[in-house]
C-alpha cells in the first residue's frame, strides 16, 4: 500500500509543469539608493530610479547624474520538504543581472523645476538549470530523472518628467516599457522496479510586452517627505506556447488504477493562449521619509497591488500588499551605511489542505545591507539583499501538501556619478 | 615609485613638448609613443595637458597682476619653495616660483607646478618661516593635483561657465536631502576621472578659464583647503621650520581686517564669516577655521614642543628689497 502511495506520488507530482516566478513583485531591488533602502524609496526617489519608484522625486534631485548597477548576483533556493519519501526537495536558480541604468538631467534653464530622468531596468531574473536523478527502492523507484531549465526576465526601460509646482511640491509622470519573457524547458523520465515508466517533455514560453504608466506625487514639510506613485499598466502584446509529449505505459486517466497497459500510450499537445493574463494589476505606493539630519535618513513604504484573474488561472494574482522600511546614515561624510526591510509577499492562492492541483505560495521578508563610498561628485555601493520564505506547495498531486522553506541572496555593486 | 612615476611623466612631457616645438613629424610622434605602455602615455598625456593648462593658467594670472621684477627676490622664493619642496611629498615634482606684482595678500597655485605669491603676502609676512608655510600650502594644492581633478570634474558647460548662467533653483526641500560633504581623496579623483571623465579630455583653454574662475572666484572648496593647510603645515614643520608660522601669518592677515588677536581663535562666530571682499576671502573658508584646524593637526604632533627656525634675519634682510606699497588693485 505503501508502496502504490508513493508511486502515485511520484509518478503524478512532477506531472506539473515547473514555472518562472511572476508571482512576487519584489524579487529584486532596484536602485543604488533604493536598494539600500529595502526599496522604501517613494518618498525620495530624487535619483534616476525614480521612474520605477516615483517620478515626481526626480524634480527634487540637487545634481545631474548618471548610475550603474553591474555583477549582480542573484540565488534563489526553495526547499520542499519531505517531498519525496522522507527526503526534501530543493530548487536552485540563479541569475546574473544588471539590476539598473540610469540617468537625471535637470532642466531648470529651461523651466524652473523641471527634471527628466530616463533607465533601463531589470525587475526580475531567473535562470535555472535543475537536473535531479533519485533511486529510492524503498518507494519501489528505479530511476527518477527529472531536468528543468527556465529562462526568465522581466525587463524595462522607460523616460520619467516632473515639475516642482511649488517649493516642496511636485508632481511627475512616467512611461515604461516592460517586457515579460519566460521559456520554460522540462524533461522527465520515472522507471518503476515493476516495470511502470512515464517519460515526459515540456515546453512553454510565456512573452508579454506591457506599457506601464506612472502618476506620482511628492511633497515636503520641513525633513519630512510624503509620497505616492500610481501605476497603471495596459498589454501591448501577449502569447503563450505550451507543448507536451508524454509517454506512460499505466493508467492513471481511464481508471485510474495505476494498473500496468500493455501498450504505452502516447500524448501530444501544442497550443497557444492568445491571452494568457489579459490584464495588468494596478499598483498604488505610498511612502513617507524623514531627513532627521544631514547624516540621517529614514523612510517607510507601503505598497498595495490590485488583484489580475482575468487570463488564464495558471497566471491568476490576487491582491497583495506589501511593506518596506529602511535607513541611510553616514558614518563618516565619505561613507553612508544603509539598512531596509521588506516584505514580498506571494500573489497566489494560500495552498489549502483539502484541494488538489495548487501551485506553490511563499511568503518572503527580506533585509538590505549596503555601504558607499562617497567622493565630491562620484559614489560606488556594494551590498547585498537576502531574503527568506516560507509557505507550502503542493508539487505531489491528491491533496498532500509540503511546507516549503526558500531564501534567495543578491550581491550588488553600483556606481553613480553627478555631472 | 610614484614620484619616480610622475617625474618620468613630466620629464617625457617637457621632452615631448621640446621635440613638438622643434617641427618633429607625426611618425616620430608615433614611434615614440609605441615605446611606451598605455598607462605610461596616459601620463604622458594627462602630464602634458596640466602643464598646458597651468601655464595658460599662470600667464593670465602674470599679465593680470604684473610680475614683480626682482630677480634676487624671486630667486630667494624660488630658493625657500624648493627648500620646502625637498621636504614635501612630492620631491621629485618640478615647482616654478614667481612674485606678482599686487599687493592684495593671496598666492595661487596652478597645474603644473607655477606657483605665484602675491607682493603683498610678502610684505606682511615676518619671518621666512611664514614665507614657506604661504608656499607649502601651495605646494600641497599642485601636488594633490587639487585644481586639476576640480577641473576633470567638471562637465564641459561647467568648464565653459554656460552652468553659471542660469543657475538652478535649490528649495528648502531640496536642502533638507543634502547629504555630507564628502571629502575628496586620491582614489576618489581616480574614480571621477575614469567614471566621469579624464583630465586627458580636458579643452586646455576652456579648464584654464574654469580654473581662473576657481581661483578667483569660487575656490576649491572648504576640504581642499583645510587638506592644504594641514599638508602645509606638516611641509613646513618637516623642513625646520616654526610649525604655527601659518596659523601667524593667517592670524595676521586677520587683524589687519581691523579684528582682534582673540578673534583668531573664535572659529565658530558667524560673524566673523561674513567678510567676503578679498580674493583670498570669497575663495578659502574662514581664518578662524583655518587656524581652529591647524591647531587641531598640530596639537595631535605635540608641535608645541618643537622649537622651528623662523629665518627672521635673513628674510627681513630680503624684505627690506621690497619697494614701498602701492595702492590694492581692484581684483
Amino acid at each position: 500500500m505503501n508502496r502504490l502511495l508513493a508511486i502515485c506520488l511520484i509518478s503524478l507530482s512532477f506531472a506539473s509543469t515547473s514555472m518562472a516566478d511572476i508571482f512576487h513583485y519584489n524579487n529584486l531591488l532596484v536602485g543604488e539608493r533604493a536598494m539600500g533602502l529595502g526599496g522604501a524609496f517613494t518618498a525620495v526617489s530624487d535619483d534616476a530610479s525614480g521612474i520605477m519608484y516615483n517620478p515626481a522625486g526626480i524634480a527634487f534631485a540637487i545634481s545631474n547624474d548618471i548610475s550603474g548597477s553591474a555583477n549582480a548576483f542573484y540565488q534563489r533556493t526553495i526547499t520542499y520538504k519531505e517531498t519525496i519519501g522522507q527526503e526534501d526537495f530543493i530548487e536552485k536558480s540563479n541569475g546574473n543581472t544588471a539590476p539598473f541604468f540610469g540617468s537625471l538631467l535637470k532642466l531648470d534653464h529651461i523651466i524652473d523645476g523641471l527634471a527628466l530622468a530616463f533607465g533601463m531596468v531589470n525587475l526580475d531574473s531567473e535562470l535555472k538549470n535543475q537536473n535531479d536523478f533519485i533511486a529510492n527502492e524503498s518507494l519501489g523507484l528505479q530511476r527518477f530523472h527529472r531536468t528543468a531549465n527556465i529562462r526568465a526576465g522581466t525587463m524595462g526601460g522607460g523616460v520619467a518628467a516632473a515639475l516642482r509646482i511649488f517649493s516642496g511640491t511636485a508632481i511627475g509622470i512616467g512611461v515604461n516599457v516592460v517586457t515579460i519573457d519566460e521559456l520554460v524547458q522540462e524533461y522527465q523520465h520515472v522507471a518503476y522496479n515493476d516495470g511502470r515508466f512515464l517519460a515526459q517533455n515540456i515546453r512553454t514560453h510565456l512573452q508579454v510586452n506591457t506599457m506601464e504608466y506612472s502618476f506620482g506625487l511628492q511633497t515636503a514639510f520641513g525633513q519630512l517627505s510624503l509620497g505616492t506613485n500610481v501605476k497603471v499598466r495596459t498589454i501591448l502584446s501577449e502569447s503563450y506556447d505550451s507543448g507536451m509529449d508524454q509517454t506512460k505505459n499505466f493508467d492513471d486517466v481511464f481508471t485510474g488504477s495505476l494498473a500496468m497497459l500493455p501498450v504505452p500510450i502516447e500524448t501530444f499537445s501544442n497550443q497557444t493562449d492568445k491571452e494568457p493574463l489579459k490584464s495588468l494589476p494596478w499598483e498604488v505606493k505610498v511612502g513617507m521619509a524623514w531627513f532627521a539630519s544631514a547624516r540621517l535618513l529614514l523612510t517607510a513604504d507601503v505598497s498595495y497591488v490590485a488583484e489580475a484573474k482575468e487570463g488564464s488561472s495558471q497566471f491568476d494574482r490576487n491582491e497583495v500588499t506589501n511593506f518596506a522600511t529602511g535607513a541611510e546614515y553616514y558614518i563618516t561624510p565619505s561613507v553612508p551605511v544603509r539598512v531596509g526591510a521588506f516584505t514580498n509577499n506571494d500573489t497566489r492562492d494560500e495552498v489549502e489542505d483539502d484541494k488538489s492541483g495548487q501551485a506553490d505560495h511563499i511568503d518572503f521578508v527580506g533585509t538590505s545591507l549596503f555601504f558607499a563610498w562617497v567622493q565630491p561628485n562620484s559614489q560606488i555601493s556594494l551590498g547585498t539583499v537576502y531574503q527568506v520564505g516560507e509557505g507550502k506547495a503542493q508539487k505531489t498531486t491528491g491533496s498532500a501538501t509540503q511546507d516549503v522553506e526558500a531564501e534567495s541572496i543578491t550581491f550588488a555593486f553600483s556606481a553613480t556619478h553627478s555631472l | 615609485m610614484k614620484s619616480k612615476l610622475i617625474l618620468l611623466s613630466l620629464g617625457l612631457a617637457l621632452f615631448s613638448m621640446f621635440q613638438l616645438s622643434s617641427c618633429s613629424t607625426t611618425s616620430e610622434s608615433k614611434v615614440e609613443e609605441q615605446q611606451y605602455t598605455e598607462e605610461e602615455q596616459r601620463l604622458i598625456l594627462r602630464a602634458k595637458k596640466e602643464m598646458e593648462i597651468g601655464r595658460n593658467m599662470a600667464g593670465r594670472l602674470l599679465r593680470f597682476y604684473g610680475v614683480h621684477n626682482d630677480q634676487k627676490l624671486v630667486k630667494y622664493v624660488n630658493q625657500v619653495g624648493n627648500f620646502v619642496v625637498r621636504n614635501s611629498e612630492f620631491p621629485d615634482r618640478r615647482f616654478m616660483f614667481d612674485i606678482l606684482d599686487s599687493e592684495e595678500v593671496n598666492a595661487y597655485a596652478c597645474p603644473g607646478g607655477y606657483i605665484l605669491i602675491t607682493l603683498g603676502a610678502v610684505r606682511k609676512a615676518t619671518s621666512e618661516a611664514e614665507l614657506a608655510a604661504i608656499i607649502a600650502h601651495e605646494i600641497s594644492h599642485v601636488g594633490n593635483e587639487h585644481m586639476l581633478n576640480k577641473l576633470a570634474s567638471m562637465s564641459e558647460d561647467e568648464l565653459e561657465g554656460k552652468k553659471d548662467e542660469k543657475k538652478s533653483t535649490v528649495t528648502d526641500a531640496m536642502m533638507v536631502r543634502k547629504r555630507p560633504e564628502a571629502k575628496a581623496s586620491k582614489a576618489g579623483a581616480l574614480l571621477a576621472k575614469y567614471i566621469g571623465g579624464s583630465v586627458a579630455g580636458l579643452n586646455a583653454l576652456a579648464a584654464a578659464k574654469a580654473g581662473m574662475s576657481i581661483i578667483m572666484e569660487k575656490g576649491l572648496g572648504s576640504e581642499l583647503e583645510f587638506e592644504a593647510d594641514i599638508d602645509g603645515s606638516k611641509y613646513t614643520l618637516d623642513s625646520g621650520y616654526e610649525p604655527y608660522a601659518l596659523a601667524t601669518f593667517l592670524c595676521r592677515i586677520y587683524m589687519s581686517k581691523g579684528f582682534k588677536k582673540a578673534d583668531c581663535y573664535k572659529s565658530k562666530s558667524k560673524k566673523l564669516a561674513k567678510n567676503k571682499k578679498t580674493v583670498l576671502d570669497r575663495t578659502h573658508p574662514s581664518v578662524p577655521q583655518r587656524i581652529a584646524n591647524i591647531k587641531s593637526y598640530l596639537r595631535k604632533l605635540d608641535a608645541r614642543s618643537i622649537v622651528g627656525a623662523k629665518g627672521k634675519k635673513r628674510f627681513l634682510k630680503m624684505k627690506s628689497r621690497l619697494p614701498k606699497a602701492k595702492k590694492i588693485k581692484a581684483s
